[in-house]
């Protein structure tokens, strides 16, 4: 046993719950979970039994909350306790027992996540110059939910091992499974044992291969995946040989922010694995699905293919498609006959390998992901002030460059294909030259996450017919969702407040920049115009996503079959900083 | 590459599924001649050879069952048939598929790893513990919902591994110790105690902790106590422990005059998450002292039965400062941290006395060698001779508090340990698990006069007939109806033979006790039937049972009652 509480004493606590109650309390306004008042110079909260809150903060655009952390008291004293306040705030928040117990449980395992982030705080020149890698176990988390550690399933030595923040190493097990059992996919012109020498090399492939029956099916697990989840639930195909461990591989691998894609420290040029984790974290249970896994590799096909004949994608926007070259499904015999049964039971085993993004770029250029942009470091500077001050070219024109870089290609994808991601924050990674300017953007995470129109355009034609029934259909109005709710919304929201204290930007700048490259889109391409209504990006209002709202008010999200059977994280309408200048 | 005792445990678990789910009517076998009997579920039939015995029992032979007419032997089949002709909800049969997988991995363990009855006749209670198979009723009887695998290799019973404890101390607001405070500077050495000292920040209440409970639930939802200082990290206690069949109880092995700890663990297993509620804490001592002063001052308990009263001297629980204060809250997260101190058995015995649990002699090795077999072959008795001996040893304490004094314990084969002379037969027994699982009326008895506060408010208070199908749900649903058969099966005495012997204790209660003739009215086990309670079934409804903030809320399922086998046919 060991104690590993080190972290926690001191400061980075006490720090860690200031920040922790403020974003509690901003994402609960903003959802309209809770309604603070304007009282004197401040805001003010009053919650049952005589319990008030008090705080200053700044309104940005969505109405959202800018709250200055070290200004809240509750009832008159300094408060630095989440804990605390959503007891205060139960009976406001309508919580029963069960979901009062998951959220003090959430909200401990974010504010122990969030102390050991600020115990290895550095300085934003020092983050500037991290590798993607490292720079990854600085990121701190999903900014639109206040719960965003949870990681539910994980104990305290395996958040120690696991989470990105613990930028810790680890090997994979790999096992094979029996062709009845599961099944590898990958792009056109990769084979399995062409993925396997280049993943192991051959010395490891040919130590496995003595262990593997002819025609089995490899794959690595996730080392805690492998001891609560593999080994218990799988004990019956390893007893009778239908899967069977092929050992350890001796590569190092650390979690990216999304704790279950890992990137090869040893080999970096080997590719990037997502595996299945059973851990509930931000809303969902973090397995990996067939689907996901069937799609991966030919929603890579089509959108590189679509990429590869499209001009503007491909020498303009210079877009790089992290393509996800291989899959392997393995789904649970005896789950896979009770359907009805709660998703994470259907996610247990299986793996996507993805390119990492360093074999794409050129010579000079970096890479880190978007979410980047929100990090403040630990000498209370902007990363983005970092990177704007090394270009030499100004907070507006590196905004330009940044925003240049962004929006065109998604929105081609969107208008011109009808294909819509999710590019948050983790799912754009923002390439800039060796000064730093921003010059392009890489996506990844597009398996089963693309989602199309409710009728099929044209365009989908090169969506084999069996992975097209398999996506998400959505309306146009969602759709649109891609943009404005995860980059508008979900990031820019935060952002643009960064924008404003660190770069002197702003916020009504910050949007007049961002509608520039959606302006010159629509010039360049005026043949879309029915698609741009389609769209209609620059509405005067788009509906708000509340994820927390969810999260707390759900009521057995997680343990319904379909993970994402309703779209119905939307709570009121947003009025949409986009819209003022519609051009 | 493939595992031979699997299948193995497989065929047992798909036997032991229809036999209890007949026992619970939910299943109602037909006969198909000879001692085949069949079910249909859906369209599907199922066909096996089986007998009847007593109380409505099933006894079901591994390996004989069809499905549709080829050979079944895969229990997940079952269930997913079950689960498609009773409408079963989905997330409980996923949950039953992970209990029942973990279930068949300790089965074909303890298949792999099974010493003969031999060899298991000449172990030391704590180690016997190691060999046993879990709760005989309960189908997905060793489920432990939150072990991983290499949980289950270090802390199963079946592991049969050792284990250090770590001791924590926690600040005075959040934790009170119950019971005599000089116990812990007796489970300490003074070496130790002056190390974990020197972490005490001054007037902190100690406690050991479960390694795994320390590290999935205590780190993770007591964070905030960690950081400010209000829980401390003392190290790790030098003694050595194992686990007993309770999976959370330890036993001293390099001390075994030092007490048996139990700790809370919360994995969910056979039904329930396995904490220590706070209040049970508080009452534990108290109760613990009345149940002694009742028998150190009757002489029949004292003298003549010589019961053994394992004693839960001590108790710490620590309330979690923001859990606690949730209405409404799951109980799991009510007793998430504290410890219970037991008084060890082996002080208590006497030269050449031995002990095992009631539910050892159900045991059965993986050659088919019966351990009670084993046991009354040692003896020299002739095997009626002996069982006349279990009886006598195990009913009377049982009865004269129940009659004489209106309580009831948990007797069941875990909680009853047996005491063998130096020839194996037995002579005594320990009851334990008092402030958890004993009973009292909801009417106030004169004998209960003695009882503290702290405890009468806290220990679960029932009927007299809900007191009695108590027992009878421990006793003889639990041991008995498995005890009769195996007699019958390996020792050649007739079932009827069996209860007629338990019947006959009962009445030489009685005949020794006349002046208590009210009482065996009002607790009236030689009624006609009794409430059959069905705990496989309740564990497939729907409801989340274990998310309910009352663990114990009552359940009601349609089974008609249990016919009492003490009737004279």
């Amino acid at each position: 046993m060991r104690f590993r509480h080190e972290e926690l004493s001191g400061p980075h606590w006490s720090a860690a719950g200031r920040a922790l109650l403020a974003r509690t309390l901003a994402e609960l306004a903003y959802e309209e979970l809770v309604t603070p008042v304007a009282d004197r110079d401040g805001y003010r909260l009053d919650l049952p039994g005589g319990v008030g809150y008090r705080f200053r903060a700044r309104r940005g655009a969505f109405a959202a909350w800018r709250i200055d952390e070290t200004s809240i008291r509750r009832n008159g004293q300094p408060a630095a306790d989440p804990l605390r306040f959503v007891l205060d705030a139960r009976d406001v928040l309508g919580l029963d027992g069960q979901a009062m117990a998951d959220l003090v449980r959430d909200l401990t395992a974010t504010h122990v996540a969030d102390a050991r982030l600020r115990a290895r705080a550095l300085p934003a020149e020092e983050l500037a110059d991290l590798s993607f890698e490292d720079l990854e176990s600085h990121q701190t988390g999903h900014p639109c939910m206040f719960l965003n550690k949870g990681r539910l399933g994980f104990s305290a030595a395996d958040a120690a091992r696991y989470a990105p923040e613990a930028a810790g190493s680890f090997r994979l097990v790999w096992v094979a499974v029996a062709p009845a059992l599961g099944e590898f996919g990958a792009v056109p012109e990769l084979s399995a044992d062409r993925l396997l020498r280049e993943e192991l090399g051959s010395e490891v492939c040919d130590a496995f291969a003595a262990r593997a029956p002819e025609g089995y099916v490899w794959l690595p697990v996730h080392p805690f995946q492998w001891d609560e989840v593999v080994l218990p639930l799988f004990a019956p195909q390893l007893a009778d040989g239908s899967l069977v461990v092929l050992g350890e591989s001796p590569d190092r691998y650390r979690p990216l922010q999304s704790i279950r894609t890992l990137t090869n420290l040893d080999s970096p040029h080997r590719r990037n694995v997502k595996v299945p984790l059973m851990i509930r974290n931000t809303l969902v249970w973090r397995g990996l699905s067939s689907m996901q896994t069937t799609c991966a590799p030919h929603m890579t096909t089509w959108l590189r293919e679509l990429c590869a004949a499209d001009p503007f994608l491909a020498r303009e926007c210079r877009i790089v498609m992290l393509p996800e070259v291989a899959s392997v499904t393995v789904p649970h015999p005896a789950f896979a006959e009770l359907p009805d049964a709660p998703y994470r039971y259907h996610e247990l085993l299986g793996a996507i390998w993805r390119e990492p993004v360093h074999g794409f770029l050129e010579p000079g250029e970096r890479a880190r992901t978007m979410a980047a942009l929100l990090l403040e470091g630990a000498d209370g500077r902007a990363f983005v002030a970092e990177l704007v001050e090394r270009s030499g070219i100004g907070a507006v024109e590196w905004l330009r460059a940044f925003l240049r870089a962004l929006l065109p290609p998604l929105l081609h994808y969107l208008h011109r294909y009808g294909a819509s991601f999710t590019p948050h924050g983790e799912n754009v990674v923002l390439i800039t030259d060796e000064r730093e300017v921003p010059v392009r953007v890489a996506l990844k995470d597009f398996g089963a996450d693309v989602e199309l129109l409710p009728f099929d355009l044209p365009e989908y034609a090169g969506i084999p017919p069996h992975v097209r029934g398999m996506l998400h259909r959505w309306s146009a109005t969602e759709l649109a969702h891609s943009i404005l709710s995860a980059i508008c919304a979900g990031h820019f929201r935060f952002f643009s407040d960064i924008v404003q204290r660190h770069l002197g930007v702003g916020e009504d700048e910050f949007w007049a920049l961002v509608r520039e490259p959606i302006t010159a889109y629509r010039r360049r391409f005026p043949e879309l115009a029915e698609r741009f209504a389609w769209f209609d990006l620059l509405a005067p209002t788009f509906g708000r996503v509340a994820l927390n709202r969810e999260q707390l008010l759900g009521g057995g999200f997680h343990d319904r079959s379909e993970r994402d059977a309703e779209f119905d994280v939307m709570y009121g309408t947003l009025t949409n900083p986009l819209a003022r200048h519609d051009g | 590459m493939t595992d031979e005792h699997w299948p193995v445990a497989c065929r047992s678990l798909v036997a032991k599924m229809l036999a209890e789910l007949s026992f619970e009517q939910a299943l109602r076998p037909e006969p198909l001649g000879g001692s085949r009997y069949g079910i249909r579920l859906g369209a599907t039939s199922y066909a096996f050879t089986a007998r009847q015995s007593t109380m409505d029992s099933w006894i079901v032979a591994p390996g004989t069952v069809t499905r549709d007419g080829e050979p079944a032997d895969d229990p997940f089949r079952l269930l997913l048939d079950l689960h498609g002709a009773w409408g079963l909800d989905p997330q409980t049969t996923a949950l039953t598929v992970t209990e029942l997988t973990a279930t068949l991995a300790a089965d074909a363990h303890l298949l792999r790893t099974g010493l003969g009855v031999a060899e298991l006749a000449d172990l030391p209670h704590a180690e016997l513990e190691g060999h046993q198979t879990g709760h005989p009723w309960i189908f997905a009887n060793k489920g432990r919902v939150g072990f991983s695998a290499a949980d289950r290799r270090a802390y199963a019973p079946e592991a049969r591994r050792l284990h250090r404890l770590p001791w924590i101390a926690v600040h005075p607001d959040l934790a009170e110790f119950h019971g005599d405070p000089a116990l812990v500077d007796r489970e300490l050495d003074p070496r130790t105690r002056a190390e974990f000292a020197a972490h005490d920040p001054g007037g902190y209440v100690w406690l050991p902790v479960h390694p795994w409970q320390w590290d999935e639930v205590v780190e993770p939802l007591y964070a905030a106590e960690l950081a400010a200082g209000r829980i401390v990290p003392l190290g790790e206690a030098p003694d050595r422990y194992r686990a007993q069949q309770s999976i959370r109880t330890f036993v001293n092995v390099d001390r075994p005059d030092r007490f048996d700890v139990k700790l809370p663990l919360s994995i969910l297993n056979t039904m329930v998450y396995r904490g220590i509620p706070t209040e049970l804490a508080e009452a534990a001592p108290p109760s613990t002292r009345w149940l002694h002063a009742i028998r150190d001052a009757d002489p029949f308990l004292r003298d003549t039965c010589r019961v053994i009263l394992p004693g839960e001297v001590a108790a710490v629980a620590v309330r979690h400062p923001v859990l606690a204060r949730i209405d409404g809250v799951p109980y799991r997260y009510t007793q998430l941290l504290g410890a219970l101190w037991r008084e060890p058995l082996a002080p208590q015995l006497e030269p050449g006395e031995r002990a095992r649990t009631l539910a050892a002699l159900l045991h059965v090795d993986p050659a088919g060698g019966s351990l009670a077999a084993e046991l009354v072959r040692r003896s020299g008795l002739a095997a009626d001779a002996w069982l006349r001996r279990l009886l006598a040893a195990f009913l009377p304490p049982i009865l004269h508090y129940l009659y004489r004094y209106g309580l009831a314990f948990n007797p069941h084969g875990e909680n009853t340990v047996v005491i063998f002379d130096e020839r194996d037969v037995p002579v005594r027994v320990a009851v334990k698990d008092f402030v958890d699982d004993m009973k009292l009326l909801t009417s106030d008895l004169p004998g209960y006069a003695g009882l503290p506060d702290a405890a009468r408010s806290v220990l679960i208070r029932v009927s007299a007939d809900e007191m009695c199908a108590s027992l009878v749900k421990s006793i003889f649903v639990c041991v008995f109806r498995y005890l009769a058969p195996l007699f019958a099966d390996k020792l050649g005495v007739p079932e009827t033979d069996f209860w007629a012997m338990v019947r006959a204790e009962i009445l030489a209660y009685h005949r020794r006790f006349p002046a208590l003739a009210d009482r065996f009215a009002l607790f009236d086990l030689l009624a006609p039937t009794f409430e059959r309670v069905c705990l496989n079934r309740e564990r497939l409804l729907p409801g989340g049972y274990h998310d309910r903030a009352e663990r114990d809320a009552p359940f009601h399922l349609d089974a008609e009652p249990l016919p009492n086998p003490l009737l004279e046919p």
